[in-house]
């Protein structure tokens, strides 16, 4: 992301308690133009609660919204210059298809000609040109979708809020709406904040993605980055599989760490590659496509440990394999694409496992 | 085997209860056709005289229209005094809430004989004179609790964000209120106007103590009791009445389902 761009919105030191419960912990960032950044935690983070605090729908304890240079303090919702859709969409039953779009410009007092023209543009931007007098309430999920969205885009948002917004959606229309909604992005050059607690939705959607724990954020990076070098333990457990191993300290020389892994025997490491430092409970991280299990000699350049498959998932194109290492009770999770394996590995096989220093994180 | 016969026994048991539900009420329509003052069988002979004695009878025909008249205010004050409670217990949190509410709806279970004798010490006291008014005034008290339980329902059923979407589309609070809430609630206060308005139109406890010169139906009806040749004449008007307000739960429950319809919820419950 261009740092250089001005934020958007400027969030700052946002505390929000509900009683005694503490829903957001002082948050602070900044959201930049343009940019599609996804709030992704588990369910009770406070992610939505972010989400609503920025919409205008929550008013937080004490801290500063910031939208486009202005001040949100006091404003409510409807003076706001964002629009939001719903997690259940709230497509309104009583109208058609074409009265929820027009919905917002009424407000604003348009003319009839500029609704009209406004109504069956938004309607084609996602598709469903043609459907204005249908009743809403014969709306597919996915249609219903895509009504809540030109509802909110016809008022050309300068920020659009996602609260969960394909939650409701089988797989299938999920993934295609997560290609539609970045291309959509993309087209209109609205900054979308997106809640959810998918971490694939965010991963494959986001050009950053804060992640939420308990009313903080624990990261805030790209999907690339967050995969790659996750900060702490929660995060990598919540982004994608990851293996972690004990590990222990043998000695700190300049910027190497020289460590004993649970495993896979003594190591050095950099300093690179503990994000947040060493600390007594760190542990060893490592992504399970990082282990290879050998079955070419050629590819022995990585450091090798022995271990005994005990599961096999076959995923079409992947194979996950757990392998319990040889000399501990440790299982840990090898990813493979089919293709890379020339010879068939069943359970209860002796194998090679390769690995690579590089490829581990130091966590806590 | 044990099943069956048992559920025998409940059809007959049902089949007693019907009958004695409604035998009553179909024997008013039955005798008010009946050329005789005596209600009586055997029947003498088919009359439409006592309808049109009805229609002629000018006290009865203002008594009929004294209480359509308070039975029309009272239903449209209190659904709108219904929607504020309803609205503000679903929707908002205050404190004294369970309290108040729980005040709202005593008068459901307070004997009417009770509210009637009160509010006319009170009236008297304040040195209001009888009238339709104060009968409406009695009758608002008695419907309120109903009108709040039935919209109260009805405001729990909607779905909070399509008023946050509404707002964040940039309407206000009232317009929301008007085009989205109003709307889709709209089943529920049909259900409350009707209610209502049938409570206010045969209720005799508070209209008897509340009334001045102005009589309602049931208060007229009761007067005219005395004489037994009047009586066929009541007949009559009493089946003119179970036709009217079959006639008005009808077109009201057509009204609710379409309602129901639009909104996308499901049509169940209400009266047929």
């Amino acid at each position: 992301m261009n740092q250089e761009a001005k934020p958007i919105i400027r969030i700052e030191s946002i505390l929000k308690n509900y009683g005694a419960i503490e829903a957001l912990k002082s948050i602070s960032f900044n959201i930049y133009q343009g940019e599609f950044l996804t709030l992704l935690g588990p369910s009770g983070c406070g992610k939505t609660t972010l989400l609503r605090v920025i919409a205008g729908f929550e008013i937080p304890n004490s801290g500063l919204v910031e939208i486009d240079g202005n001040n949100m303090e006091g404003i409510p919702a409807n003076q706001r210059p964002t629009n939001m859709v719903f997690q259940s969409y709230a497509v309104f039953p009583h109208m058609t298809v074409g009265e929820n779009v027009a919905y917002g410009l009424k407000a604003r007092k348009a003319d009839k000609q500029t609704i009209s023209e406004e109504v069956n543009k938004a309607l084609a931007m996602v598709g469903m040109q043609g459907f204005n007098d249908r009743p809403s309430t014969a709306l597919s999920g996915g249609q219903r979708q895509r009504v809540a969205l030109a509802r909110a885009l016809i008022l050309k948002p300068k920020v659009l809020l996602l609260d969960e917004p394909l939650s409701a959606l089988d797989k299938r229309l999920r993934e295609q709406m997560q290609s539609e909604l970045r291309q959509l992005q993309r087209s209109v050059g609205i900054t979308f904040i997106l809640v959810t607690h998918d971490q694939e939705e965010a991963l494959t959607m986001s050009d950053r993605i804060a992640v939420m724990f308990d009313g903080k954020i624990a990261q805030l990076a790209s999907p690339q980055e967050l995969y790659r070098r996750p900060t702490n333990i929660q995060v990598a457990n919540f982004v994608g599989t990851m293996n972690f191993l004990d590990l222990d300290l043998v000695a700190l020389e300049g910027n190497d760490l020289i460590v004993e892994i649970e495993g896979l025997g003594k190591t050095t490491l950099s300093m690179d590659q503990a994000p947040l430092g060493y600390q007594s409970n760190s542990m060893a991280g490592i992504r399970p496509e990082m282990f290879t299990i050998i079955t070419n000699k050629s590819q022995s350049k990585t450091k090798v440990v022995k271990g005994r498959i005990v599961e096999t998932q076959y995923f079409g194109d992947m194979t996950y394999f757990d392998a319990k290492l040889e000399g501990t009770d440790k299982v840990v999770t090898i990813s493979m694409r089919n293709s890379d394996i020339s010879f068939e590995i069943n359970i209860g096989n002796n194998v090679e496992i390769g690995w690579n220093p590089n490829s581990i994180l130091v966590l806590s | 085997m044990a099943k069956t016969k048992q559920s025998r026994y409940l059809v007959v048991y049902i089949g007693i209860f019907l009958v004695f539900l409604y035998a009553p009420a179909l024997l008013l329509p039955i005798f008010s056709f009946n050329d005789s003052t005596i209600v009586a069988f055997p029947l003498s002979g088919f009359t439409l005289a006592w309808f049109i004695e009805v229609f002629k009878t000018e006290p009865l025909l203002t008594a009929a229209l004294n209480s359509l008249l308070v039975a029309v205010i009272t239903s449209v004050f209190a659904t709108i005094f219904g929607i504020f409670a309803a609205r503000a217990s679903t929707r908002y949190q205050f404190p004294g809430k369970r309290g108040i509410m729980g005040l709202i709806m005593v008068p459901m279970v307070l004997p009417e004989i009770i509210i009637g004798v009160s509010l006319l010490v009170v009236i008297l006291q304040l040195g209001f004179n009888l009238s339709l008014t104060t009968i409406i005034l009695g009758h608002i008290l008695l419907c309120l609790p109903f009108c709040t339980a039935i919209l109260s329902a009805g405001f729990q059923g909607l779905d909070k964000s399509f008023e946050e979407a509404s707002q964040d589309l940039g309407r206000s609070r009232l317009e929301t209120f008007w085009y989205i809430t109003l709307p889709l609630v709209m089943p529920a206060i049909i259900s409350s106007l009707l209610i209502s308005f049938t409570i206010s139109l045969d209720e005799f406890i508070i209209a008897f103590f509340l009334s001045g010169t102005e009589a309602t139906l049931p208060v007229y009806i009761w007067g005219q009791l005395r004489f037994p040749t009047r009586i066929p004449i009541i007949l009559a008007l009493g089946t003119v009445l179970l036709l009217v307000s079959l006639t008005l739960l009808i077109i009201a429950e057509y009204f609710r389902r379409i309602g129901a319809r639009k909104t996308g919820t499901e049509v169940k419950g209400g009266l047929f």
